[in-house]
């Protein structure tokens, strides 16, 4: 299953989770922050979610753990990137939401009058 | 070690095995730093929010992987049959007894050839196949005997008349356990005793 819009829609933890991991590799405590972050607070992932999507997406193939990238990485920490598939697949997505969002902003913007 | 972190590693436990292998140290890490960057009040509101939320979600997956879905069948096969005859046979009222019954040993064929559907795509043949069809055949022929037994008694006892639909009920698991037997019974006998291992190749 190689082709990205199988995967699609993608669920919103999974997502966000392939987006934060867009910026490269991280450990799951970092991936925490950049998700709070990059939803304004608005997406927070218990440790148990976060891991059990990690899992998912590993066992997906759009993820995969890496050693720790440099020499000043905390060792115990597991760190995680993207697979090839992964991108295709994070902005087959992106593109899906992207593709949503202009047309919901055409159809509902500019406000038009109040009928009176 | 602070007695949150040592409380959270107790709660980690409650995962199922698996997760708690491969997550368990990550798990209380996170939770640590959680408690360092948020103080532990607020740690633990999100955290128990997530343990609420994830713990009965693993641990239902936990149940229903496929090495542990054939045990839980077969315990739901068994248990639905055994509800079923006891209802059948020993419940006082008996058109009531004798309907919930069906409908139990209808649900107990159901899921077993559901099972047997699931298993028959597999290519796979796992070590214990061959008892647990045996097993099955041999649960089906109790329930055939019981079906036959019920129709007798029915129709032996002239003082109390019996509904057309009790027969046509008991007929019916009768002829589904009979087919069952037979279908694992031959499977069973036709799977090997020992899994031949795979050549290896170097």
């Amino acid at each position: 299953m190689s082709d990205p819009s199988s995967f699609l829609p993608l669920a919103l933890a999974r997502f966000h989770t392939l987006a934060a991991l867009s910026g490269g590799e991280l450990h799951g405590y970092a991936i925490m922050q950049i998700v709070e972050v990059s939803s304004g607070g608005l997406v927070k992932m218990g440790p148990a979610s976060l891991y059990g999507t990690l899992k998912k997406l590993v066992d997906l193939g759009l993820v995969e753990e890496v050693g720790a990238p440099d020499v000043d990485a905390d060792r115990r920490r597991r760190y995680y990137r993207l697979t090839g598939l992964g991108e295709r697949v994070c902005l087959a997505e992106a593109d899906r939401l992207a593709v949503l969002a202009s047309r919901t902003r055409r159809n509902l913007g500019p406000r038009r009058p109040e009928p009176a | 070690m602070t007695a949150h972190i040592r409380s959270y590693r107790a709660v980690v436990r409650l995962y199922p095995k698996g997760f708690r292998r491969e997550f368990g140290d990550d798990l209380v890490r996170h939770f640590a730093e959680l408690v360092s960057d948020l103080g532990p009040r607020r740690a633990w509101s999100r955290t128990f929010l997530d343990l609420v939320i994830t713990l009965p979600i693993y641990r239902l997956e936990a149940i229903m992987s496929p090495s542990r879905s054939n045990i839980t069948l077969n315990l739901t096969i068994v248990v639905l049959t055994a509800a079923g005859l006891i209802s059948i046979f020993a419940m006082d009222t008996s058109t009531l007894g004798t309907t919930f019954g069906v409908v139990l040993l209808g649900a107990a064929a159901v899921v077993a050839i559901t099972q047997r559907t699931r298993l028959a795509r597999s290519l796979r043949i796992t070590n214990g196949s061959r008892t647990r069809r045996l097993t099955l055949a041999a649960i089906s022929a109790v329930v055939f005997a019981a079906a036959i037994v019920g129709y007798l008694m029915a129709i032996g006892d002239g003082d109390d008349p019996v509904s057309g639909a009790v027969l046509v009920a008991y007929n019916l698991v009768g002829i589904i356990a009979l087919i069952a037997t037979g279908v694992f019974l031959a499977k069973g006998l036709r799977t090997p005793r020992t899994i031949k291992a795979a050549p290896i190749s170097h």
